[in-house]
Formats: C-alpha cells, sequence, structure tokens
C-alpha cells in the first residue's frame, strides 16, 4: 500500500489538532477541582496563567478569582458538605481572605501529600489545609503567620479517666504509626508500653474493643471523636509541643504573603478565628475545650 | 466476439449477463498484448521473466502452462500490476498501459491508475473475498467506489451474475457461509462486474476441494463461449484442452512453446520440454 | 446494619452520581480521543521507516513502562514547573489517558493490521480501489473487528483507572465518596463500607455493558 506522504502528513497534523483540542475541551469539562461551583468555573482559569510562577495579587484580583487549596474530606477542617459545599475551619478563613481581596475562591481539594506540590507547580495561590509548619516544608513554600495550632491530647474511657501522662505508667497507650504522638511517647514516656496501628479506624476500634487503656493523637482529633463517642472523654487536651498551622504560598510570593499576615494581623483586632472556631470546630469539640488551646489570633502565640 | 450457439443448457439471458460491454464488432488491434517483458526482482542474478511476448486476441482463452517455479503466477502478478515490471510493455488494445522501467525492482506495485486496473480482472488462488462483506457487497463494491456506476444498477446487474453462477440465493450470505467453490465463483462475478477486458485466473481451483473443482471450472468454460478474453494459469490439463484457443508453455522465465491450435499442442507438443512436461500429467 | 442509612442522606446519591459523571466523562473523552490517537499510531507502526518506527516503539514502551500515576504526575506537576504548561487536573488526567489509550489501542491495531492476509491488499489493488478506499474500505473494517474486544477491554480498564485521578484532586466519584464518609464518620461509622459498595455497583454498572459487549462481539465475529 502506498500512501502519499502529504496524507499521511495531513493525516498526522489532524490528529495532533484532535488531541489538543480534546485537552482544551477537557479544560472546560465538568469542574472536577470544584463541584461546589460548578456553574461558575470556567475553562480559563488555567489556560490564562500558563506558567509555574506564581501569580501576583494584581494577577490574582485580574481574574476575579483566587485559588486555594483545601481538604475536602478532612471535617471540620475542610470538608464537602451534603450540599456539595466546602465547609470548615480553613474554609470559612479562606472565604474571608477572598472577599477582602474582592474575589471569588475556586478550590481545589488536595490530598496532604500534595500541599507542597500544587504550590510549587502553580495550581493553586494558596494552601489553608490544615497545614502544619516544620522546616522541612519551610525550604519549599512559604508559611505565613499561623492561624491554629495542635497538641498532643489522650483520649480515654470516661471510668477510667488518664488526666495525667504519669497515670500512664506500665499502661498501654494507643497510637498510630508515624504520628507525632509516637515520637513523644517514645521520647519522653520510656514507662508506657505503646500498641501500633497503621489506620486511626483500627486505633479507635482498639480503644472501644478495650484493647489499650488510652489512644494519643493530635488534640483535635481525639476531641472531636470523643464527643462523638458516649463513655469516652479527652482527659489531657494539651500535651507536648505546640506545632501551629499556618497559611502557606508559592516560596518568594512575596507580594500575597504579607496580604496574609496583613490580614490575620487585621482579624486578630475582630477576634474572627475565634468566631470561626465557634461556628466550625465547637459542634465537634463540645464546650469542654478551651478554644485559646487550639485558635491562633492575630499570628501570635 | 466469438459468441457460440451451442446448444448446451447455455441460456442466451445468461450468456448476455457476461457480456462484455463495448461494440461488438471485433478489431484486429483489440486484445491484450505483452512486448519483451521483463521481470526482475531486486537481489536475483536473472530475471523470473525474460523477454516474453504474446498477445491475446479479444474474445479468446490463453492458457499458460508451466512447472512451478516457471513464473507463471509471476507473470499474471505483473499483467494485474501487482509488480512492477522492468523491461517491456503491456497493453490493452494497442494502448500501452505499463512500461518497464528498470530500477524499480524493489518497489511494490505498478502505479497504473485506478480505470486501468479495472480493465484487467484477476482471481486469485486463495479464497480472498472480503469478510466484512455480504456476497453483494463484495460484487457492488468496486463498481459503485472506482466506476461511480449507480447502486441499483449495479446491484441489478450483480444479481444477474450470481444468477448465472447459480449463486442467487447467497446474495446476503457472508463469506464465511461459503464454501470454497461457492467464494470462487463470487470472486468471479466481483471481477466480471467491473466489465474487464481481460480476466486473468491464477490456478483458481488449486486450493479446492476435488469436487468443488467443477463447478468452478463450469462457469469458466460458460465465460469462454460468451466470449470473455481470459488468461488462466491452470494445473488441470482437461479444462485447459477444453477452454484454450491458444496456449503457451512457459519454463525458467522463457516461453519455450506457443500454440494457437490447442488441440495439436495437447496432441502433439513441438518441443521436448512441452512432451516432457505434459507427460508428467498422464496419470491423472 | 444501620450503616446503611448513609446512602439515604439527602444529598449523598446526587452527589455520588455527579462524582461518577466526572469519572464517566474523563473515560470517555480520554476513549473516544484514544480510538483516532491509536488508528494513527497503528498505521505508524506498521510502516517500514525505520526512524518512525523506533519514535513508535520507544512512545509504546515509555507508556508501558511508566506506571500511570507516574504519567499523571508527570503531566500535571511536571509539565507546569518545566514547561510553564499548567493543565488542570481533569486536563492532565485527560492527556495521560489519551496517550495512554492511543499507545495501547496502536498496538492492537498494529496486531490487528498485520493480520490482515496481503490477498485482501492484492485484490483491492486489482479492483481499482485507490489506497485509501482500500484501507477505509477494506482494511479497517476487518481490522476493527479483530481488535474491537480487546478495545473494550482496553476502555474498561481506562474507566477504572480513572480513580487515579483522585490523586492529582480531580473530586470523581470515588473522591465524592471519600468527602461523603469522612463528613458522617461520627454519625454513620460503618458508612464507609456502603459508600464504597455504591461505588462499586457504580464502576460495575459503567464497565459491565462494556465487557458484555465485548463478549457478543468476540462471540459474531469469531469466524474471521
Amino acid at each position: 500500500m502506498t500512501i502519499k506522504i502529504g496524507n499521511a502528513f495531513k493525516t498526522i497534523i489532524a490528529t495532533g489538532a484532535a488531541l489538543m483540542m480534546a485537552v482544551s475541551v477537557a479544560a472546560c469539562g465538568p469542574s472536577a477541582g470544584t463541584p461546589s461551583d460548578s456553574a461558575s468555573s470556567d475553562s480559563s482559569s488555567s489556560s490564562s496563567s500558563a506558567n509555574a510562577k506564581a501569580r501576583t495579587l494584581d494577577e490574582i484580583k485580574k481574574s476575579g478569582k483566587i485559588k486555594i487549596a483545601v481538604f475536602s474530606d478532612k471535617a471540620p477542617f475542610g470538608y464537602v458538605d451534603q450540599d456539595g459545599k466546602y465547609q470548615g475551619y480553613d474554609v470559612v478563613f479562606a472565604e474571608r481572605l477572598a472577599k477582602d481581596l474582592g474575589v471569588d475562591v475556586e478550590y481545589t481539594s488536595v490530598d496532604p501529600a500534595a500541599r507542597v506540590d500544587v504550590l510549587t507547580s502553580n495550581k493553586v495561590d494558596l494552601v489553608l489545609a490544615n497545614f502544619t509548619v516544620t522546616d522541612e516544608r519551610a525550604e519549599k513554600v512559604d508559611f505565613a503567620k499561623p492561624y491554629m495550632k495542635v497538641a498532643l491530647g489522650v483520649v480515654s474511657p470516661e471510668d477510667a479517666q488518664i488526666t495525667d501522662v504519669s497515670q500512664l505508667d506500665g499502661k498501654t497507650l494507643i497510637i498510630a504509626k508515624g504520628t507525632t504522638a509516637e515520637t513523644w511517647f517514645e521520647k519522653n514516656a520510656p514507662n508506657v508500653t505503646l500498641q501500633k496501628y497503621d489506620q486511626y479506624a483500627d486505633a479507635y476500634n482498639a480503644l472501644l474493643d478495650g484493647r489499650g487503656d488510652a489512644f494519643s493523637t493530635d488534640n483535635t482529633e481525639v476531641l472531636a471523636w470523643a464527643k462523638a463517642n458516649k463513655g469516652f472523654k479527652v482527659g489531657i487536651t494539651h500535651l507536648g509541643d505546640d506545632d501551629t498551622i499556618a497559611p502557606a504560598v508559592q516560596k518568594g510570593n512575596k507580594e500575597l504573603l504579607d496580604f496574609v499576615n496583613e490580614e490575620i494581623a487585621k482579624l486578630g483586632e475582630e477576634n474572627f478565628f475565634h468566631k470561626d472556631y465557634e461556628q466550625t470546630l465547637e459542634p465537634v469539640y463540645g464546650d469542654e475545650v478551651d478554644p485559646d488551646e487550639i485558635v491562633v489570633e492575630g499570628g501570635e502565640l | 466476439m466469438t459468441e457460440q450457439t451451442q446448444p448446451n443448457a447455455v441460456n442466451s439471458e445468461a450468456i448476455a449477463a457476461f457480456e462484455t460491454s463495448g461494440p461488438s464488432a471485433v478489431s484486429d488491434c483489440k486484445g491484450f498484448e505483452v512486448k519483451h517483458l521483463v521481470k526482475q526482482y531486486a537481489n536475483a542474478d536473472k530475471p523470473v521473466l525474460d523477454d516474453i511476448s504474446f498477445k491475446v486476441e479479444h474474445g479468446t482463452v490463453l492458457v499458460v502452462l508451466g512447472p512451478s517455479g516457471s513464473g507463471k503466477s509471476t507473470l499474471l502478478r505483473t499483467l494485474a500490476g501487482l509488480e512492477p515490471i522492468q523491461g517491456g510493455t503491456i497493453s490493452i488494445n494497442e494502448k500501452v498501459i505499463d512500461e518497464g522501467k528498470p530500477g524499480t525492482e524493489k518497489a511494490g506495485r505498478s502505479n497504473r491508475s485506478s480505470e486501468l486496473r479495472t480493465r484487467i480482472g484477476m482471481v486469485f488462488q486463495s479464497y480472498d473475498l472480503f469478510p466484512n462483506k455480504t456476497v453483494l457487497g463484495n460484487i457492488t463494491m468496486a463498481p459503485v467506489l472506482v466506476q461511480k456506476r449507480d447502486k441499483a444498477e449495479v446491484e441489478a446487474e450483480a444479481l444477474k451474475l450470481l444468477e448465472r453462477v447459480g449463486l442467487a440465493d447467497r446474495k446476503n450470505a457472508w463469506p464465511h457461509e461459503l464454501s470454497g467453490g461457492q467464494r470462487q465463483r463470487v470472486a468471479i462475478c466481483r471481477a466480471l462486474i467491473l466489465h474487464p477486458e481481460v480476466l486473468l485466473l491464477d490456478e483458481i481451483t488449486a486450493a479446492l476441494d476435488p469436487e468443488m473443482v467443477r463447478e468452478v471450472l463450469d462457469v469458466v468454460l460458460e465465460l469462454a463461449k460468451a466470449g470473455q478474453t481470459m488468461l488462466i494459469v491452470t494445473h488441470e490439463m482437461q479444462f485447459a484442452r477444453a477452454i484454450a484457443d491458444h496456449v503457451i508453455l512457459l519454463d525458467g522465465g522463457h516461453i519455450v512453446e506457443e500454440s494457437h491450435d490447442a488441440h495439436a499442442f495437447f496432441a502433439h507438443p513441438q518441443t521436448e520440454r512441452a512432451q516432457q512436461f505434459l507427460r508428467t500429467f498422464e496419470f491423472e | 446494619m444501620h450503616g446503611a442509612e448513609i446512602l439515604l442522606q439527602p444529598g449523598v446519591f446526587p452527589r455520588l452520581l455527579q462524582g461518577l459523571w466526572v469519572t464517566v466523562w474523563i473515560a470517555g473523552v480520554s476513549v473516544g480521543v484514544s480510538i483516532p490517537v491509536g488508528l494513527l499510531v497503528g498505521w505508524l507502526m506498521t510502516l517500514k521507516n525505520p526512524v518512525v518506527r523506533a519514535i513508535m516503539r520507544v512512545y509504546l514502551d515509555f507508556i508501558r513502562i511508566m506506571p500511570q500515576l507516574a504519567l499523571l504526575f508527570l503531566a500535571y506537576y511536571g509539565f507546569a514547573r518545566w514547561f510553564d504548561w499548567n493543565l488542570d487536573a481533569t486536563g492532565a488526567c485527560v492527556l495521560v489517558f489519551i496517550l495512554w489509550g492511543g499507545a495501547e489501542l496502536g498496538d492492537l491495531v498494529r496486531g490487528a493490521l498485520q493480520s490482515i492476509p496481503k490477498a485482501q491488499y492484492e485484490s483491492s489493488y486489482v479492483l481499482g480501489l485507490s489506497p485509501w478506499q482500500t484501507f477505509s474500505r477494506v482494511i479497517l473494517p476487518q481490522a476493527v473487528r479483530r481488535l474491537l474486544p480487546a478495545s473494550v477491554n482496553l476502555a474498561t480498564r481506562i474507566v477504572k483507572t480513572t480513580s487515579l485521578a483522585v490523586l492529582l484532586g480531580v473530586v470523581e466519584v470515588i473522591k465524592v465518596g471519600q468527602q461523603i464518609i469522612d463528613a458522617n464518620r461520627f454519625q454513620f461509622p460503618t458508612g464507609t463500607l456502603w459508600i464504597y459498595g455504591a461505588i462499586f455497583f457504580m464502576y460495575f454498572i459503567v464497565c459491565w455493558p462494556l465487557s458484555i459487549v465485548a463478549r457478543r462481539l468476540e462471540k459474531r465475529w469469531s469466524h474471521d
């Protein structure tokens, strides 16, 4: 069979064009990144700034949208409610930032591991996804001032409550592998027997079954769990060093960083994060928790 | 035209279905002619076909005989344009359709136009119907696509042809539902519907079960009676003797004997090579 | 099991269906565009030109060796960082699945084209068909029959592999499921199984007809 080169070439060009079209069609397909916002999403959002370099504040204002990465399955910080709307402590802050900037928010759902990458490849302008500040992360992204802090908490059955670490001596503590709780107890409480699980779900089941005397992980997590499980109480709500949680922008995006920092300072004056706490976290943690153990106001620890 | 009116069961309407288009007046220039044809493959030290010349008069049948490897099939393939030729000419009605050019040894096909290709029909040894088309679809595709003929007219003619080869009731069958003999008869119809000047048959019964050979050869015999110009390669000597107007014996890429009297050729071959060749069939 | 009630919560099913639509959309566009790409690639693979062949070989091997997830990350993060080509998550998925589908389908097309007997080309030539007519009317229809069952399987694989899109932040059916599970984790601690069960059922509904079609066609065209 002899197909003329000219024809073959045309076919290649045509198919190439079809491919490009498909990709651009994909860009205006169902707005997968923002299910809550599918009606208003448009295709230009990502293709207009075809650049891994971060957008300036002006560019964000001009586009009318700030792109913020949040969790979509980590209630109560970032999750999607039954109407498909993003909700949570981080989301309330995101909405306020956008409002003060005079733009809308375009949410991107992130997994914990993707939080650095979405910034370095300029998929989003800002990450507000319960992002704990660490030295390692600070080398890759720029953190703004904190708006939350997290320490360890210990949950135990109400009838055998653990209210102090010393009570755990010679007892079994359930922990999830790879968490700060594991490191802290190994270092600071050698007399506690640690029972380790890969999944939170398994760890909770172990506690429910009585395989251990208590369970320790981030205080926010155990507080929420204890609220929903009758007969269990967080006897220690604050243990170990505070880790801070802060917004992050692409390394070097000083303009946006400054804006966020100014916002945090300004919002501190109106006690914004306490209101945010009341709205989103209190229903989950209950009123026995002192908001000041979690909330950071004005970026000041 | 050498339309014969022998009484044996050939009805004249059916013959009409086989009739090739164009004026029926025979003129001297009509026919299929090969002059000094040379076929050379790229890495061979000598040509497969060397200086072959013959003419098939319009309305006659040429039978090409020869041992295997003599170049018979290659000859038919070059005539059909499936192999480019390196020397000589192939012409229809004194119009050259293919001219040998050295340096084309590696080329895949002759660069004949579609129109020229439809003027030479060919049926192969292997069943080569298109499995994705019905019997009718196989036959009507080329006239509609290539000759841009009216679909209804083509279908009507296809049905006539199928009736003639006894397969009218199988028009909607798929090739895989047909026997080998039936497939070859459909393949003949598929070639005929284009009204080729000459029909090339390349051992079309060689792959058939013996009981199916007859049904195919009968069709070819009737075609000959109807005046279809044909060039036939076959190993069926009885059939060759019955159908040939003109015989050539090929050996080693050369014509070793040519005769315009088939009966004389089979009865008293002139050359020793022909005598020897024909003796190999005596046990049949 | 009262966990089943999670499925009856307002918004749960519509949201799952919305997620399924994203899945089906990505898979549909990918498969749809893979077909012409695969045909072209398959045809290029049959060419004798050594350069074209080598390029196609490298393309196919690259796509086969790389895990789809790695390709997705390359397209999503890598392109943005190296070439300033910032695809959105859905676009990156569609691009990767087209490249993947095109390569795999191309190989199927190549195999099918090469399995068509030479006599089919020769008969077409003698009947006067142009190369394009030969390809489109004779060779391709036969090749398609031979490769269709395998391509339907490929399409099913693409549908299933769209679940990797989660990792780029695409909110497709699995992600929606995770969101629902998380949002209800205190109310319906055993809801996980039910949501994943519903998702399993949805994938089944999408893929099952495909495998039925594949089996039917295989049976019907087995004689070729």
